[in-house]
């Protein structure tokens, strides 16, 4: 008995380091933001806001186009993930279901995009974009990581494919319905939550890229979260507060997103893995 | 649906998306290979023509292209190491979570689900040496005297290492996690009316049939780690020999728009994380095969 309340007591002592481990660095950027800008230069440093306050996110909100960069980072996020979708899922699904040829040789396609370095392609995309006068504009964007996402969603897909019935579209077919027909009215809505998963694994994605958005926009106006965030040190002399308010902001949406979802990302995550 | 209705319709179904890859992916990628073999640089671009192998003779002399490989090198295999060793340990704790699973799951992915730019900004404001969370708390237990320099020189690395641990550790434990699912019972209940200790279990038991697992966490991990950039970028900017080589080649194609060049040490990058994901990967088949 005693053995086993000690065992139990040390499951308990991991799971909290787990936890604080993971959300102690997300809790102090809070403190920060809701605490004066002037607290960071206490010695010892509070734990607590103290008082707390709010100038920190009227701050981020009154300077610096950062509403509009959340604003592109949704606009940028979603199309990804709307046309990721739209060209994976018809892809996914005749890889998985019907006999393609080649089938090896276009998954080697979409591995080796997913190795090659992000930082190795951007060049000739810029020149390309450049020439067709997208950049600072949406597309930009959405097109390269539509391209980046392209191979998680197809592998993603294809796993949730291959686990549904193949009797449903012999029933339709039998029924006298069109293999476009099947696909779209039977098996797209089973395969709902699997297109779910990716939609909200790519959404992250889309949402937290740096390094395209970095080089691909130029102007304020046109910048996403993430490098509205890592210019804002360039901009002041580090205004720590401000800095820790629109940090705050930003991971809003990806939390939401985990905590409505997370059992979802872990499926998304595993999936295929398990063979 | 005959023979040839399936085949017309899985052309139409790949169609989009391959020419999509093709036309936005394959001319980056073939261009990188392309401009490897040229001399290119945008601040001279009337001297443009073929170089032969002269970028790649280049290359073989660049101690900071060797040093640079050096630093991704041990970037990579410490906090790959670190990640596995404390992702299986954070696995192990949540296979036995009956209780408050979902709840612990989340805060699990938090950091991974963050944007690294932020992770990146959260460790800075901890680890900053005057204003830091971390040096006001060794200050008041009394462990330190003058403010450690978490980012400058001598831990610039370590520090960089410790906040890439806390970003994807809970990828590799998931992962982990999902293997450790997947290992039947019976195994277990076998090994106890054997009166097998815990350790002889988890040596004989968990940690062979977790063996692919571990080597997919590794092979996605490892190709990561070894293109590092968004978190050096915003922690040190690759000051500090913390320098690896996405942040190498950042720097001669659009600081010194030498396309030519950086398109060569593009392309070795590409090759060293070919080489690498292949040889996890037949790792992975060969431990696979011995199950």
């Amino acid at each position: 008995m005693r053995r086993f309340r000690g065992k139990t007591l040390w499951l308990w002592v991991a799971r909290g380091l787990l936890v604080v481990a993971c959300l102690f660095p997300l809790y102090w950027i809070l403190n920060v933001a809701l605490s004066s800008p002037n607290a960071l230069y206490k010695r010892p440093l509070d734990y607590f806001p103290n008082p707390a306050v709010s100038e920190n996110f009227r701050a981020v909100f009154e300077v610096n186009q950062f509403p509009r960069n959340i604003a592109n980072s949704f606009v940028v996020a979603s199309l990804t993930t709307l046309l990721t979708l739209a060209l994976g899922a018809p892809a996914a699904y005749a890889l998985a279901r019907l006999k393609v040829k080649r089938k090896n040789l276009i998954m080697a396609l979409f591995l080796g995009i997913a190795i090659f370095p992000a930082i190795g392609m951007i060049g000739p995309l810029y020149l390309g974009m450049a020439r067709l006068g997208l950049i600072n504009r949406y597309p930009a964007l959405v097109l390269p990581y539509t391209l980046l996402s392209l191979p998680l969603a197809v592998w993603i897909l294809t796993h949730f494919f291959s686990t549904l019935p193949t009797s449903l579209e012999d029933a339709a077919m039998v029924d006298g319905c069109t293999p476009a027909r099947a696909f779209f009215q039977i098996i797209l809505p089973l395969a709902a939550p699997g297109v779910f998963t990716a939609a909200v694994l790519i959404f992250i994605f889309a949402w937290n890229e740096f390094l395209f958005a970095l080089i691909l926009t130029s102007t304020p106006e046109s910048r996403t979260v993430p490098v509205a965030l890592a210019l804002f040190a360039g901009l002041h002399e580090l205004p720590w507060a401000t800095i820790a308010a629109a940090t705050v902001v930003s991971v809003l949406p990806v939390l939401a997103l985990v905590a409505l979802f997370q059992k979802r990302i872990v499926e998304g995550l595993t999936s295929g893995v398990e063979q | 649906m005959n023979a040839r209705q399936r085949a017309r319709l899985a052309f139409w179904l790949l169609a989009p998306a391959l020419t999509f890859v093709v036309v936005l992916g394959a001319f980056p990628v073939l261009s990188q290979f392309a401009l490897s073999f040229t001399k290119f640089n945008l601040k001279f671009a009337d001297e443009r023509g073929f170089a032969g192998l002269s970028n790649f003779a280049q290359l073989v002399s660049d101690g900071v292209f060797w040093q640079d490989l050096g630093h991704t090198a041990y970037f990579t295999v410490v906090s790959v190491g670190l990640e596995l060793v404390l992702g299986l340990a954070a696995a192990l704790v949540l296979n036995r979570v009956l209780r408050g699973r979902t709840a612990m799951n989340s805060s699990l992915m938090v950091p991974w689900a963050l944007p690294t730019v932020v992770a990146a900004t959260m460790w800075s404001l901890l680890l900053n040496d005057r204003i830091g969370l971390v040096n006001s708390v060794l200050e008041r237990l009394g462990l330190m005297g003058e403010p450690i320099v978490w980012l400058g020189p001598r831990l610039a690395m370590t520090s960089v290492i410790l906040a890439d641990v806390w970003k994807t550790t809970p990828f590799v434990a998931i992962i982990l996690l999902a293997g450790l699912k997947s290992i039947p019972n019976q195994y277990y209940e076998a090994a106890a009316l054997d009166g097998a200790g815990r350790w002889a279990v988890f040596r004989s038991i968990t940690l062979p049939l977790l063996k692919p697992f571990i080597a997919i966490a590794v092979l996605f991990r490892t190709m990561d780690a070894f293109r590092v950039f968004d978190l050096i970028w915003v922690l040190t900017g690759g000051a500090s020999r913390t320098e690896t080589l996405s942040i190498y080649i950042y720097r001669v194609l659009f600081r010194y728009g030498d396309l030519g060049y950086g398109s060569t040490m593009t392309v070795a990058l590409f090759v060293i994380v070919f080489v690498l994901s292949l040889g996890l990967i037949r790792f992975m088949r060969i431990s696979g095969e011995t199950r």
